[in-house]
């Protein structure tokens, strides 16, 4: 998948801030989509199956409503799914720009499964919505559209995990990754209770609460059925249930995943917003007990928002334990920004063909670099340069070779080490220095 | 009595997580925490900026088991002058003047009981980068470990590179 990385440049730190932000809004978007589609399909279709072995006329109507209400339009799979995924490709092969892990690839393999889920759902939607003659060809469609899912998530949870670790970047060389840690599967267990806990209450907020609740005549079999009030009462208690023992499972999961996180990748900032999340949580938890209580679906929408504050509050502490895990990678790439942006200036600068444009870049370097060790008119871990330079001034190449390959002269002083200097810089920067020794100190 | 009971065990159970989980974060942040130096030496700037080789400072790498701590000599070769204004480095003048050696704190290692007997000079003999274990220097403030040293991570380098894995190569 190289031809991604080729697209990109090396990124600068702002950049790579900039990156992790989009990282935190779409993942958010995407993986709450994602979880409301991958709970939706799953109870629709355990209820499609129990119409036709049950009689009670609710559980096709819900099978119906599922996949009309969180399917939804083509565009909706596209702007909150497919897209998504595409975005988070070229975000994470940024951050990752230059390293070992062949992020791009699973990446790639993330938007390919995606896509599919979308379309299998999709195709699910028509023939429920249609009432299609065949029960098998339903099934079969809402089973694809699972396994296209989990193959998406499994890819997604182990290409997230797998960063967190960077030591075994270079030994998983596989076209998904597998690997084993406590870890994934902890993520794994996090991020099914949160799609479950998150479609429980989306039924109740895109049945009952959003734009005045579902039309009374929804999509069922006899096409006019009202949505009376044993089916409201029966849809708010499922969802209401789902939600609220998801919504218990998750403070546990979230304080495994503290045990198991990879030491790399620890904080002390992440476990108080972590806290956070949890007090959130709470107060999920009680509305939801009221809601089920006094079967009243007016909590419904502060629910359904406060469920998504808490998910961006988990998003950001995902976020921060991969910034930690990623410092060592941050660096190299802000060092290699640094060298690209120098290399630009170089060429720029002996565009314009001037000799001073070659004293200004020295004397950037002499600062950042020889200033440590060296003065014009005193010595210090190394020689004065008005001292030594004499001997070099009739041979500007002599000195640009010491630079770029010192070796020791005089047993009073340690060696040079070798800078690393490219010949042009080097020859700058000898330029710089014999130009002000010339002018200022002979 | 189940409208008051149900609230109260919702609360404790939350309650009992947050708890867990401030404990646990407490015990990290007081006792797992990447350890704190005595003097806040940046290898950033020396393998970085200057440039400096890795055996220019840690000279036993090639030579024996350990790669060594630095001898103050070392430091003084260039600190006798240079950026002797920075604290940092006031903090390494003061202990070369009270002749006392800088308790720096240990960070790569192995558990005692794990009689594990590893060696640098082979690594570094077999063409191992240090970047390899102890993360890219160049870039690096703070050092602290980047691979977990557990079996597994030597084992599968071994294992990548041919190298023995019986258990007697390493422990003794």
């Amino acid at each position: 998948m190289n031809f991604i990385s080729n697209l990109i440049t090396t990124p600068t730190k702002e950049h790579l801030l900039l990156n992790h932000y989009i990282i935190i809004i779409i993942s958010l978007v995407f993986l709450t989509y994602i979880g409301i589609l991958f709970g939706s399909v799953f109870l629709s279709l355990i209820y499609f199956n129990r119409s036709r072995s049950e009689e009670n006329p609710f559980f096709l109507k819900l099978a119906k409503d599922l996949a009309s209400t969180f399917i939804g339009k083509k565009s909706t799979g596209l702007i909150l799914g497919i897209i998504p995924s595409f975005v988070l490709l070229v975000s994470f092969s940024q951050i990752l720009y230059d390293s070992s892990i062949l992020i791009s690839q699973y990446f790639l393999y993330i938007f390919l499964f995606t896509t599919a889920s979308v379309l299998f759902a999709h195709l699910y939607q028509n023939s429920m919505l249609n009432d299609e003659k065949n029960e098998q060809v339903r099934n079969l469609w809402g089973a694809l559209t699972l396994v296209g899912l989990v193959l998406m998530i499994f890819t997604f949870i182990s290409t997230t995990g797998l960063i967190l670790f960077p030591s075994r970047w270079t030994l998983v060389r596989m076209q998904i990754p597998v690997f084993f840690d406590f870890n994934i599967v902890v993520r794994f267990m996090i991020f099914f209770a949160a799609a479950f806990a998150v479609t429980g209450s989306a039924i109740i907020f895109f049945f009952f609460n959003w734009g005045g609740g579902l039309p009374a005549q929804s999509y069922t079999q006899a096409g006019k059925q009202n949505l009376d009030k044993d089916y409201r009462e029966y849809v708010a208690k499922l969802g209401g249930g789902l939600s609220l023992g998801f919504t218990l499972l998750l403070p546990l999961l979230i304080v495994w995943n503290f045990k198991t996180i990879p030491p790399l990748a620890e904080t002390y900032a992440a476990y108080w917003v972590a806290v956070a999340a949890l007090v959130l949580l709470l107060v999920i938890a009680n509305l939801l007990y009221l809601l089920l209580k006094n079967s009243n679906v007016k909590y419904g929408s502060s629910i359904f928002v406060l469920l998504i504050i808490t998910l961006l509050v988990m998003t950001v502490n995902d976020n921060i334990a991969r910034e930690q895990a990623l410092t060592q990678q941050s660096l190299i790439l802000a060092a290699k920004a640094d060298e690209v942006e120098m290399e630009i200036k170089m060429e720029q600068e002996q565009a314009k063909g001037t000799g001073e444009a070659d004293i200004a870049i020295g004397e950037q370097i002499f600062n950042s670099k020889c200033i440590a060790c060296h003065r014009f008119d005193q010595k210090l871990v190394g020689p004065a340069y008005k001292d030594v330079l004499p001997q070099f001034e009739n041979d500007m190449d002599a000195l640009v070779n010491f630079v770029l390959n010192p070796k020791k002269v005089n047993p009073d002083f340690p060696a040079m080490p070798n800078q690393g200097l490219k010949p042009q810089e080097a020859r700058a920067v000898a330029k710089y220095i014999m130009h002000e020794y010339q002018t200022k100190y002979k | 009595m189940r409208n008051k009971i149900i609230p109260a065990a919702l609360f404790g159970y939350f309650a009992l997580m947050i708890v867990a989980l401030l404990a646990m974060g407490f015990y990290w942040n007081n006792f797992q925490k990447p350890p704190e130096q005595p003097i806040k030496f940046p290898h950033d700037i020396h393998a970085g900026k200057l440039n400096l080789p890795c055996q220019n400072c840690h000279q036993y790498t090639d030579k024996s088991m350990r790669a060594g701590i630095p001898a103050m000599q070392v430091c003084m070769n260039c600190h006798k002058n240079a950026a002797i204004d920075r604290p940092e480095v006031q903090k390494l003048l003061k202990y070369w003047e009270n002749k006392e050696p800088i308790p720096w704190v240990k960070i790569h290692g192995f558990r005692k009981n794990a009689n594990v007997r590893f060696s640098h000079k082979r690594h570094i003999k077999a063409g191992v980068e240090c970047t390899t274990c102890h993360g890219n220097m160049k870039v690096t403030k703070e050092v602290r470990r980047v691979v977990n040293l557990k079996m597994g991570f030597c084992v599968s380098c071994h294992r990548a590179n041919a190298a023995p894995t019986d258990c007697w190569t390493c422990h003794k």
